[in-house]
């Protein structure tokens, strides 16, 4: 068994491929190959590289011994987007049940009216023929069709319109511009103090419940002027989650930003100087961005 | 909902998964940032969301992108030169001082010239198993890669293993 691992060992510092990784399958063939995801020709080519290749072996190995056993909470029986699609039936039920009583009701409310006020005026006795009773009934009930009508329209989702998304953010349906933009915060950010890739002056963008945007104030201690600025941001990795020019400098040396809520975590954006078609960096501002359970619990 | 909202039901149907995968695989790892991997498999997941797609099987796609995860993390870790995961075998780091040995590299070149001319003599599935046996892979591993059953895998990957002790004797190493 020994000497198996002392081969193992060999075998593998023998077949690494350095830093030259051109040949090699990406991560995501990988991972899909070791959740047993890949198709059976995807199977055999990756298989036939791991065999020269132990960078791979130990990344195929390292995914493949991720725990495959994932379970649900205990609490979240129904899939999430089941347990939405059964509330709204039962909510659009609720709706026409709702209105369909409230129609009863006008109903014969209206012929109760009609009733007392064919009495008040017969003072004199009613049509014999109940003709205007009739008419007055057929109108109520004209009139009470017609509520039930804008009501169950109103009721109805409106077909969404988009809303031009901001850099890197997500497209907001109308029905939900309403809740995004309850509750914003505006964060001032200076910009940090960057030590060994590190940020010691991170600031905390919480975003209460309900809140999709953030209003983000850059300030910078830079004097220069630039014919236009950018703004870079990124995540932990240093992968750059979206870019945007053209941003304005205030006469308060401060420029203004909307981010849209991104998962809880460590960012950072880099605000960029452009001038004759140079990149220069300015300031970075780390941010964490945080979510709050709910705008009275933050208080 | 938006995309926040599906990547906040779905991390809240499966508490933890994604940190505990990542976890066991992370811990004292040079190079890993547990917390840094964990976000960049939530921004994965988020931008999946954001892109309409529809997860047929959620866990099973939420373990394939801590595997995408943290096979880019050990790849950016290897270009910076902060984990050797070739070089650690168990709990050692046992390689990169003999591989700096001239000599002992020199003795490697010639085991492994003699381990792949053991190999050549071998049936085609014997050498196909024992080569991702060799490269680190168990038993289980090597079969679904192979499309074969346990069993079959398990008795060719040691009925190789001897011949290839036999041969290598054979050829005057001495392991």
């Amino acid at each position: 068994m020994e000497n198996d691992e002392r081969l193992r060992e060999i075998f593998q510092i023998a077949h690494d491929p350095g830093d030259d990784r051109s040949t090699c399958p990406s991560s995501e063939a990988l991972a899909r190959l070791a959740a047993g995801e890949a198709s059976a020709e995807d199977r055999a080519v990756i298989a036939r590289h791991l065999m020269s290749c132990s960078a791979c072996s130990t990344e195929f190995r390292e995914a493949a011994e991720l725990p495959h056993r994932i379970h649900k909470s205990p609490s979240g029986k129904i899939r999430p987007f089941a347990r939405v699609a059964s509330f709204a039936l039962a909510a659009a039920a609720l709706l026409l049940l709702f209105i369909g009583g409230w129609a009863l009701s006008l109903l014969r409310q209206n012929h109760d009216l009609s009733s007392q006020l064919a009495q008040s005026r017969g003072m004199r006795p009613v049509a014999t023929d109940g003709s205007e009773v009739e008419q007055l009934r057929r109108e109520s009930a004209r009139q009470c069709e017609r509520i039930a009508r804008l009501e169950a329209e109103a009721s109805r989702p409106a077909a969404p319109t988009v809303v031009a998304p901001l850099p890197g953010a997500p497209s907001i349906a109308a029905s939900s511009v309403a809740a995004s933009f309850v509750n914003v915060p505006i964060i001032d950010l200076d910009p940090s103090a960057v030590l060994r890739g590190e940020s010691r002056d991170e600031r905390e963008v919480a975003f209460p419940s309900g809140a999709a945007m953030a209003t983000l104030i850059l300030n910078t201690r830079v004097s220069a002027r630039y014919d236009d600025y950018s703004v870079t941001m990124t995540d932990r990795s240093g992968n750059v989650l979206w870019t945007s020019s053209g941003l304005i400098r205030s006469p308060d040396d401060t420029f203004t930003l909307m981010i849209s809520k991104l998962p809880d975590g460590h960012y950072k954006l880099s605000l960029a100087g452009l001038r004759g078609g140079k990149k220069v960096p300015l300031e970075s501002y780390a941010i964490r961005i945080r979510s709050v359970g709910s705008a009275r619990s933050n208080r | 909902m938006t995309s926040t909202e599906r990547l906040e039901t779905l991390l809240r149907e499966f508490p933890g998964v994604l940190r505990s995968a990542l976890a066991r695989r992370v811990r004292g790892r040079p190079g890993l940032d547990l917390d840094e991997l964990e976000q960049e498999a939530r921004i994965r997941l988020w931008k999946a969301l954001e892109g309409e797609k529809t997860i047929e099987h959620p866990p099973s796609y939420i373990n394939r992108v801590a595997a995408t995860v943290l096979i880019d993390a050990l790849r950016r870790a290897q270009v910076r030169g902060e984990s050797v995961p070739l070089d650690q075998v168990g709990e050692q780091f046992v390689s990169a001082s003999e591989l700096a040995n001239p000599q002992r590299r020199a003795e490697s070149r010639e085991l492994i010239s003699q381990i792949d001319q053991a190999l050549a003599t071998m049936g085609t599935d014997s050498a196909d198993a024992l080569r991702l046996y060799l490269q680190g892979l168990n038993t289980t591993q090597v079969a679904a890669l192979l499309n074969w059953t346990e069993p079959r895998t398990r008795n060719l990957i040691y009925r190789g293993m001897e011949r290839l002790r036999g041969e290598l004797r054979g050829m005057g190493v001495s392991l």
